[in-house]
């Protein structure tokens, strides 16, 4: 396993003694109704092979964007683990990211994963061209050469079908689908072995998310990095992932293969989601 | 003259600069917060150097300032006057004699020793400023070690303009840890910042802040592995007064012409005295 | 004594006016011609952003204001609303004024001499030291007339420095109109020459210190004096109508790639202000250089290159008068204040 995530929880306000006994799915809730804390993420537990692909569907305010955050370290867990056996070094006792310091949280986020944002705003540093948008990945990486990460910002950037005599070019002189595009090309410049991907074609108009999912899918397989997919949208899901998670009130609902979770669904939330979307 | 104490600042601020200093030597390429009095010279006017260089005065110590390699500089000759008559140290314009130095933007051209100090007036102690402004920030990424910021303007500027676009206060790395900023010299004296026989020390006044390279010290500039650290060039070019090269020029630009000459005028000074003495030999 | 009584306030006000007058103390304040030539910088302030040249005006309203230079500053903008507009003067070329400083910090020697002058730049801030030793001043430095070209034109002739290019035809009257964005760079100018020294320091100094970078290095400051000249109502003819003090900056940036020809030139910005007030020229023109020019720094937001910052917030009038406004009774919109913060809290607490 790649990625163990074990009784994982995350909490916003107080959090009281029955905060978690309190909230989930069967109590059809987020907020504690003794402290009004917002249990955002309560005891998730699940694991990720490498190269494997897992969507997580739900409808919003579900978690699942929470949850890609926490692994991402962008925000941290109140309690639980995630324990990462990346490292070669750890890959008996595996690494507990709850407990990482600053400088090894930087390296996993330079090195080890990479993040896509919704809105390349957040992925992205307006104030560096789109190519030292990817260098600055590639140079967290450690390469010093500046040969080297020229022509591997050039040659992501025409993998991500970014004309290269626009390596230059700041990021709000392109199109927000071109964005997307260099947001990606930065994240996977380091060559990741883990890849969080929060609603990555959101927004984008419908011919360019087919292209861009395609280009996802594919370069999932060429590169072979496991991947996290965070959407509302079944399509997607389907279309990139192996196994799903379905997620309501900070909990999990429900677990599988994604043919199966698709046509097959056995919660009534997750029949719900399916009838309604397909 | 009204009698104060001696080198002006009083003994306890003397000592608490002291114990940062020793804390700077102690890591290097650190900055470190300090109190920073006010001095009767303006802020951004060398009081950083000022107070490391009072805190420092010993009754037989002698004294140098320079400002721009040139002694006679409005900023040197106000510093040192004020130095001399708060301390009663005797002052010289000559490198070698000095056991203190302070200077604005330039090291002495004459080698120095393990006997002397280089203390540098500071106007920017934080390296990061230019690509993170924040403070907190800054802290965060000294403590990573995550440079990339710097990296990435490296890249932007040798992708648009060939190389660094920063002539002076060039980014370097202490002892292979800290990146730091060394005052606004020019890159031909970032390469003699290494290996120092000399204590260097640095101070920044207005921001409050000193930081130190101990002698022996490896001093690397913010460069790709594959490109080189290039310096000015003053190739071909001499001293119009002495005939000195290989050192560094300054250049003046007068209607139609461009002259050349010592940038350390005590070295220049220095060259023709010797030049002279070997014709009366 | 109510400070909300509907009567006696008119009483109150004018006992208010009485004290301060009082306090004063006009009776024992020093001859006006005297206060000119012992605290010139005083009134070079007022002068400057009061935006009205004018000595007598500027002592008058140093005493009434009781020193405060801002309040005496208001008293000339006041003044100006009730002149009119005589004309408009011929443009002045800081080559031609008649020098008493000139100093360049980006060349060693600069043709035509660094030129010190009178200066506090180097003096001791000590009350034990003497300001000067007394010693003789040369002839030079006193009768002779010195103008200097600005010490940046070697760099010019040498095509090194980007111009901006023109695009207003006829500059803008900010006393007249004041423009919408997007804000001409000839009202940023009005509106910066006469902008509070203060304010403007501390957005040139954010600039300085990394929230945008221009890596200012001063080509040319000089402060001296320049001539006023019109155009003749009859003859057509230039004449010289008088010479006021004023204040020159040039400040140079970093180098950027000029949009007219994609070649690499040096950014420049320009500061100016009536009487000798070297820290205001010299804010400006970093305040000029940050606005037109791209900033070094890849770190954060950059306020000192906002012309809407600028331009609304460093009029000192402006400021001093709005934050003092304060103290003008609220206690209508106050009450509602607490009405809103009642209903919250009784609703929360349900």
């Amino acid at each position: 396993m790649l990625l163990n995530v074990k009784e994982l929880t995350k909490v916003y306000g107080q959090f009281c003694a029955d905060c978690l006994l309190l909230t989930g799915v069967e109590q059809n809730t987020t907020i504690c109704p003794r402290c009004k804390s917002v249990i955002a993420i309560n005891r998730v537990n699940f694991s990720l092979k490498g190269n494997e692909v897992l969507g997580i569907v739900g409808e919003s305010g579900s978690g699942k964007s929470t949850l890609l955050q926490l692994i991402y370290q962008d925000i941290k867990a109140n309690s639980g683990q995630i324990i990462y056996n990346g490292l070669s070094t750890t890959q008996d006792t595996g690494f507990d990211l709850l407990d990482c310091t600053t400088t090894e949280r930087s390296f996993l986020r330079n090195i080890e994963m990479s993040m896509i944002y919704q809105s390349p705003t957040l992925g992205l540093n307006y104030l560096f061209s789109a190519g030292g948008n990817v260098a600055e990945k590639i140079i967290g990486s450690g390469e010093r050469r500046y040969k080297v990460i020229r022509e591997r910002v050039i040659r992501l950037l025409k993998r991500l079908e970014l004309p290269d005599s626009r390596v230059d070019d700041y990021p709000d002189a392109f199109s927000g689908g071109q964005q997307q595009r260099i947001q990606i090309a930065k994240a996977l410049s380091s060559s990741p072995k883990l890849l969080l991907l929060d609603e990555p074609t959101t927004g984008l108009d419908l011919s360019v998310q087919a292209k861009l999912l395609d280009l996802i899918r594919e370069l999932q397989q060429e590169m072979s990095f496991a991947m996290i997919v965070v959407s509302h949208d079944l399509g997607v899901i389907n279309h990139l992932t192996d196994v799903t998670m379905v997620m309501k009130h900070g909990s999990l609902v429900e677990y599988g293969l994604t043919d199966q979770i698709l046509e097959d669904p056995q919660h009534p939330y997750t029949q719900l989601l399916v009838s309604s979307i397909l | 003259m009204i009698k104060r104490v001696f080198a002006f600042i009083d003994e306890d601020a003397k000592k608490e600069i002291r114990r940062n200093l020793l804390k700077a030597v102690a890591i290097p390429g650190y900055i470190v917060p300090f109190s920073s009095r006010e001095m009767p010279v303006a802020r951004g006017w060398g009081t950083g150097g000022l107070q490391i260089s009072l805190s420092l005065l010993q009754e037989d110590d002698c004294i140098k300032v320079t400002d721009q390699g040139c002694d006679g500089s409005v900023n040197a000759v106000n510093i040192r006057d004020f130095i001399t008559s708060v301390s009663g140290v005797k002052a010289t314009v000559n490198t070698r004699d000095a056991t203190i130095i302070q200077t604005r933007h330039r090291i002495p051209e004459h080698p120095l020793t393990e006997d002397q100090i280089l203390v540098f007036q500071v106007p920017y102690p934080e390296v990061l400023t230019m690509v993170e402004p924040d403070m907190a920030k800054q802290k965060q990424i000294h403590a990573d070690s995550d440079y990339s910021k710097l990296w990435v303007l490296l890249y932007e500027d040798t992708s648009q303009y060939g190389d660094s676009r920063i002539s002076n206060r060039y980014p370097v790395e202490i002892n292979s840890h800290y990146m730091m900023d060394p005052s606004p010299i020019p890159k031909y004296d970032i390469a003699r910042l290494n290996n120092s026989p000399a204590l260097q020390l640095f101070g920044a006044g207005r921001e409050k802040r000193l930081y130190a390279i101990p002698p022996y010290t490896r001093v690397t500039p913010l460069k790709f592995n594959d490109r080189p650290f290039i310096v000015e060039d003053f190739k071909g070019k001499s001293c119009k007064r002495c005939g000195a090269e290989g050192i560094f020029l300054d250049e003046i630009h007068t209607t139609g012409s461009v002259h050349y000459f010592c940038s350390d005028t005590e070295f220049c000074d220095n060259k023709l005295k010797e030049a002279k003495d070997a014709i009366e030999r | 004594m109510s400070y909300v009584a509907i009567k006696g306030g008119t009483d109150a006000i004018n006992a208010s006016k009485r004290l301060f007058e009082k306090r004063i103390q006009p009776e024992k304040q020093l001859p006006e011609k005297d206060l000119l030539t012992t605290l010139p910088h005083s009134c070079d302030r007022i002068i400057a952003e009061g935006a009205l040249y004018s000595d007598a005006l500027a002592v008058k309203a140093l005493l009434r204001s009781g020193g405060d230079l801002l309040e005496a500053a208001f008293y000339l903008r006041a003044h100006r609303s009730t002149c009119r507009r005589a004309g408009i003067a011929k443009e002045i070329n800081s080559d031609d004024i008649r020098i008493t400083r000139r100093i360049s910090s980006a060349f060693k020697d600069i043709d035509g001499g660094q030129i010190l002058g009178p200066s506090c730049d180097y003096i001791i801030r000590l009350f034990q030291v003497q300001s000067s030793d007394g010693g003789k001043i040369s002839d030079i430095a006193k009768t002779s007339v010195i103008r200097a070209p600005s010490a940046l034109n070697n760099l010019r002739d040498r095509d090194m420095v980007l111009l901006l290019e023109n695009t207003e035809g006829e500059a803008v009257d900010v006393s007249r109109q004041f423009p919408l964005p997007p804000y001409p760079r000839s009202a940023l100018m009005q509106v910066m020459s006469r902008g509070e020294t203060g304010s403007m320091l501390a957005f040139a100094y954010t600039s300085m210190r990394g929230y945008g970078d221009v890596h200012p290095t001063i080509g040319d400051l000089r402060t001296g004096m320049a001539a006023i000249s019109f155009t003749h109502p009859f003859t057509d003819g230039k004449v010289k109508i008088g010479e006021i003090r004023t204040t020159f900056c040039e400040t140079v940036g970093s180098f950027q790639r000029d949009p007219k020809d994609g070649k690499l030139r040096l950014s420049n910005g320009f500061g100016f202000c009536l009487g000798h007030n070297e820290t205001r020229a010299i804010s400006m023109s970093i305040l000029d250089l940050a606005i037109h020019n791209q900033g070094y720094s890849m770190g954060g937001a950059d306020i000192a290159a906002n012309p809407e910052i600028i331009i609304n917030h460093i009029d000192g009038i402006e400021s001093m008068g709005f934050t003092n406004h304060f103290k003008l009774p609220h206690y209508v919109t106050f009450q509602a204040d607490l009405h809103v913060l009642d209903k919250a809290r009784s609703s929360c607490s349900d």
